[in-house]
């Protein structure tokens, strides 16, 4: 079953969802941001744990765009940056639905985990 | 930046085209913003980290891109996958063929280290950019004559300050003499390396004293009282102990004081070696016709060396009419600074090498490519299964480039390595003649030039195996037995006909070592005129007290005497200038009767003053008259001896004794000829026997004096006795530079020495890797036709025939290579005209040892493959049918 076949609405058969493609819906949420923002707003909400290089970025984006969890939308009114015209990413409906489908995934792991691999050991080092 | 970025845009190239298209600026503007930014904020280094990365990062995701193209989203595998499984194959696969892999490694590693050695070199001598601001623009200015033997001349002083002040054609011109200086006081005497430089001349190459202040133009003024000094940091550091208090003291310099005014840096051509800096101070005592000094000069913007031409020639019309006796047939001349540092002849030298080495890399390519494919026989049943199982023709193809690649960048790392140990060796090596090549070192150009050689390599040695891997026809692969002969035959000839290529590149190389090593031995077989067993000399530098004539000679009659008193020893004698390693003091010299006009051209002779025994003690025969006398008469005309060449040049035909010459032809001094000595090869062994003149060392007391013992027993061990015999004589004297004549004569001979040596070593390793050719692919064939021989044998063929016949075949691509190289070598060696000596480049004793070299070899290399087939066992053979 391929998910990226037109028509289909499914958020589960979109899983496993990539990392790379997870952490771009997560960033976007409800606003708009260009390729460098997604990256800088990732960077800065993470404290510098995660980030994206502009290669996984962009061929994730082509990716998301393709499967119609992402669009380009036109730069809000206040865009003023001087340099060439940047394009800006939205997450779709079906975008946030896909995110959030996977979030609580991994939240229900993340409470499955509870007093097991979490509780008591603290990794070496 | 600037290389990140352009780095990350070739990686987008790898993009699915659609993608490409429509983010790769994007992605360009992204990542460029996204270093600028880590650059701000951690640094450079950072930022590199990050961009290397970044382009990392676009290689694998349009990997993954193109495999979610093809596949569909099937967990994420992507291209990067795929290469890395094949990596992980093809590291299983070397491993399980230790003796090819082995093989592979060393020869990439010998050639990619060997040509990254000699191109360290060529970096160094060559590439390095001078150490000064704006280099191009810097020349050195000499004086020449438009007619005459005197292409290049000195300047003088009166020359040079008239020079400085009218040219309309330099920004800076400074003028420097080197010369050899005693420094005395703050520690034993030493004899140092000194220079007399003007304002002008650091001015001109941008340098400046690193402590303290260099020369200005008061000091040079004319009346300036010339008592200070510039001190190198190495002498700095090793005779004052780096103590910055040094600059404002005096130190004792050929016994008068002197005012240390600052510290000069060493870095780069001029400066390097010289420990001792004196300012160059106009003063009328300077001759006009005594010319010392080489002038430096920075160009003004926006002209070129024509246009500097055309505004000199002017100048030097109107000092030659203001002066017509000195500057008679001025011109100036100008070597611009990128001819500095290296000679011509080494330049030439160097490249002679790369290319010898570039031919050696391609001969390992050719043996890797042939060792690839006899490989790809062997596993010709393996792929076609794998094709049969499904992968692409590109899968296929890329599992051989990836074997290559993993080939070539090992190959590369221990060639690197290899090569890090190769420079030391060449420095080591390294004889003392070879100038300006101390600073050899695998810089980040040298690095890059490794990566071109070794994607050159793999490229060369992989395209024949990855364009014969098996992707169509493979059922009758699969079908045929375990080693199969389809496509065998014409395989065979592809390998022999590489082989044949590998032995033509080899013959190029041996016939270019021949011809280099025949020139030594005619270099090491000239008729030098002087003799070397049991000959020592040594170097004293004589402090300003004795350098008024009658002090100097009391001096050296005094130590001679001491010297020849010594049972060890036959005779004693000095000399002004070290043979064949000293510098040049030359004067222009006429027949009495005669002037420039009559007699043609201007003779220019080369004048050493000598005591009454230094002929003797060189075995340099008198061929005519008599030596020096013991008292000189200062009354009449100087006398003079000759050198045979010269003496015929002057008089041809006519007995020169008692005939007068003019020396220095603008003073009109008269030299008496007293006698003629054979010729002597003083300007080098492979130059033309030197015109020499020989004054009496009572004339003026020359410093540094050259002392030269022919001893009795090994020179050497008398050492210690002359140094302390001239302490008892005066404990100031500095003692210094001892070499045998021996030793001076290798040290003339060392360049064209090493580079013997190294295009030996190269045509050796040639010949090795083709003779490996040739084993390899006939012992191949006889592998593959165990069957055929064994028959041939069951019908009654000797041992001898089976034998003949393989080596016949081995011999015929080596014949063959052969005939090519030999054409090739005609062509090539005549590029190499340059550095033979009285040898052709078509010499015939050359080619002629290099066809029985190679032949022999190539038999050898057949021989054990030979005696292989002709054990065969028919039975055994035909039983396996």
């Amino acid at each position: 079953m391929s998910p990226s076949r037109p028509g289909n609405t499914e958020p589960r058969d979109f899983r496993p969802l990539s990392h790379p493609a997870l952490q771009i819906l997560v960033t976007l949420g409800d606003s708009s941001l260009h390729g460098y923002g997604i990256m800088q707003t990732l960077e800065a909400r993470t404290g510098g744990e995660e980030i994206l290089l502009p290669g996984t970025l962009y061929a994730t984006m082509s990716r998301l765009n393709r499967q119609g969890l992402v669009e380009e939308v036109d730069p809000p009114a206040g865009e003023s940056s001087g340099g060439p015209k940047r394009r800006y990413y939205r997450s779709t409906a079906l975008g946030r639905q896909v995110a959030r489908a996977e979030l609580e995934r991994m939240a229900r792991l993340l409470s499955a985990a509870e007093g097991t691999v979490l509780s008591g050991e603290t990794p070496a080092g | 930046m600037l290389v990140l970025t352009l780095l990350f845009r070739l990686a987008t190239l790898t993009l699915p085209r659609e993608e490409r298209d429509r983010y790769g600026e994007e992605a360009v503007e992204t990542f460029r913003a996204m270093i600028l930014e880590r650059r701000r904020r951690y640094g450079a280094l950072s930022a590199w980290w990050m961009g290397v990365r970044g382009c990392a990062d676009m290689l694998r995701a349009a990997g993954m891109s193109r495999r979610w193209r093809r596949e569909g989203n099937r967990g994420g595998v992507g291209m990067w996958f795929d290469v890395r499984s094949d990596v992980r194959l093809g590291v299983r696969s070397l491993s399980r063929t230790p003796l090819f892999t082995i093989i592979a490694l060393v020869m990439l590693a010998v050639g990619i280290g060997a040509s990254t050695a000699i191109f360290s070199v060529i970096d160094a001598v060559i590439l390095q950019p001078l150490p000064y601001a704006g280099a191009d623009r810097l020349v050195t200015v000499l004086e020449g004559k438009t007619s005459g033997e005197q292409g290049y001349m000195s300047f003088s002083r009166p020359n040079y300050f008239d020079t400085k002040a009218r040219n309309v054609v330099f920004e800076e011109f400074g003028a420097y003499q080197g010369y050899s200086l005693t420094l005395t006081g703050d520690g034993p005497a030493a004899q140092v390396q000194g220079a007399a430089a003007s304002s002008g001349f650091f001015g001109a190459l941008g340098v400046e004293a690193s402590l303290g202040r260099s020369f200005s133009a008061e000091d040079e003024a004319r009346g300036a009282p010339a008592d200070i000094v510039l001190i190198s940091e190495p002498l700095w550091r090793t005779r004052y102990g780096s103590d910055p208090s040094l600059v404002g003291r005096t130190i004792l310099i050929d016994g008068s004081a002197r005012t240390v005014v600052g510290i000069m840096p060493t870095d780069g051509d001029w400066l390097d070696g010289v420990e001792v800096w004196l300012p160059l101070v106009d003063d009328p005592i300077w001759q006009r016709g005594d010319r010392r000094m080489v002038g430096v000069a920075r160009i003004r913007e926006g002209l070129d060396l024509d246009g500097v031409r055309a505004g000199l020639a002017p100048l030097a019309t109107q000092l030659a009419e203001e002066n017509p006796t000195e500057n008679f047939d001025m011109v100036f001349n100008l070597i611009p600074s990128s001819e500095w540092g290296a000679s011509p002849e080494l330049r030439s030298g160097l490249w002679i090498l790369m290319g010898a080495v570039s031919l050696l890399v391609l001969i390992a390519c050719l043996n890797l490519t042939n060792l690839l494919l006899a490989r790809g026989a062997n596993r010709r049943r393996e792929l076609a299964m794998c094709a049969a199982l499904g992968a692409g023709r590109g899968r296929i193809t890329r599992r051989v480039w990836v074997e290559v690649a993993l080939l070539c960048v090992t190959g590369a790392a221990l060639g690197v390595a290899l090569a890090y140990l190769g420079v030391d060796a060449l420095l080591l090596l390294q004889p003392d003649g070879v100038d300006g090549v101390t600073d050899i070192a695998i810089r980040p150009l040298v690095l890059l030039f490794a990566g071109g050689a070794t994607v050159f390599a793999g490229l060369i040695s992989g395209i024949l195996p990855a364009l014969g891997t098996p992707h169509d026809r493979i059922a009758p692969i699969l079908r045929e037995g375990g080693s199969g002969s389809v496509g065998t035959r014409s395989a065979g000839r592809l390998r022999s006909g590489l082989v044949a290529l590998e032995t033509a590149l080899s013959v190029v190389l041996l016939v270019g070592a021949g011809l280099l090593i025949r020139s030594l031995q005619e270099v090491s077989a000239v008729e030098s005129g002087f003799q070397t067993e049991q000959r020592v000399l040594f170097e004293v530098g004589l402090p300003e007290q004795y350098q008024t004539g009658d002090e100097a000679w009391a001096l050296l009659k005094d130590y001679l005497a001491r010297m020849q008193a010594m049972p060890e020893v036959r005779s004693a004698a000095a000399v002004s200038m070290r043979p064949l390693v000293g510098g040049n003091a030359n004067m222009t010299i006429l027949p009495w009767d005669e002037t420039q006009e009559s007699f043609g051209a201007l003779p220019s002779a080369d004048w050493r003053l000598v005591t009454p025994d230094y002929f003797r003690t060189m075995g340099l025969e008198l061929l005519r008259g008599e030596t020096f006398g013991p008292v000189m008469d200062r009354d009449g005309p100087m006398e003079v001896i000759l050198a045979e060449s010269l003496a015929d040049r002057l008089w041809p035909g006519e007995d020169p004794l008692g005939k007068i010459a003019r020396l220095w032809t603008e003073t009109d001094r008269q030299g008496l000829v007293i006698g003629v000595v054979a010729d002597m090869r003083e300007r080098g062994l492979e130059r033309d026997p030197t015109p020499a003149i020989y004054l009496s060392y009572q004339l003026t007391g020359w410093t540094p004096v050259h002392f030269v013992a022919h001893t009795r027993s090994d020179p050497g061990t008398l050492i210690p006795r002359f140094r302390s015999m001239l302490a008892e004589i005066d404990p100031n004297l500095p003692f210094s530079n001892v070499q045998t004549m021996d030793q001076v004569v290798a040290e003339s001979t060392g360049e064209r020495r090493f580079q013997t040596l190294l295009l030996g070593i190269f045509a050796g390793a040639a010949l090795l890797l083709a003779m490996a050719g040739i084993y390899g692919v006939i012992n191949y064939s006889v592998s593959q036709r165990g069957r055929e021989i064994g028959l041939r044998v069951a019908l009654g063929a000797s041992s001898d025939t089976v034998q003949r016949a393989v080596v016949r075949e081995g011999v015929r691509p080596a014949l063959g290579g052969l005939v090519v190289g030999m054409g090739a070598a005609f062509v090539l060696s005549r590029l190499m005209e340059t550095i033979l000596f009285e040898i052709p480049p078509t010499d015939l004793r050359t080619y002629g040892g290099v066809a029985v070299l190679l032949l022999l070899a190539s038999v050898l290399a057949c021989w054990i493959p030979a005696r292989r087939a002709s054990r065969i066992d028919p039975m055994r053979v035909l039983r396996t049918e």
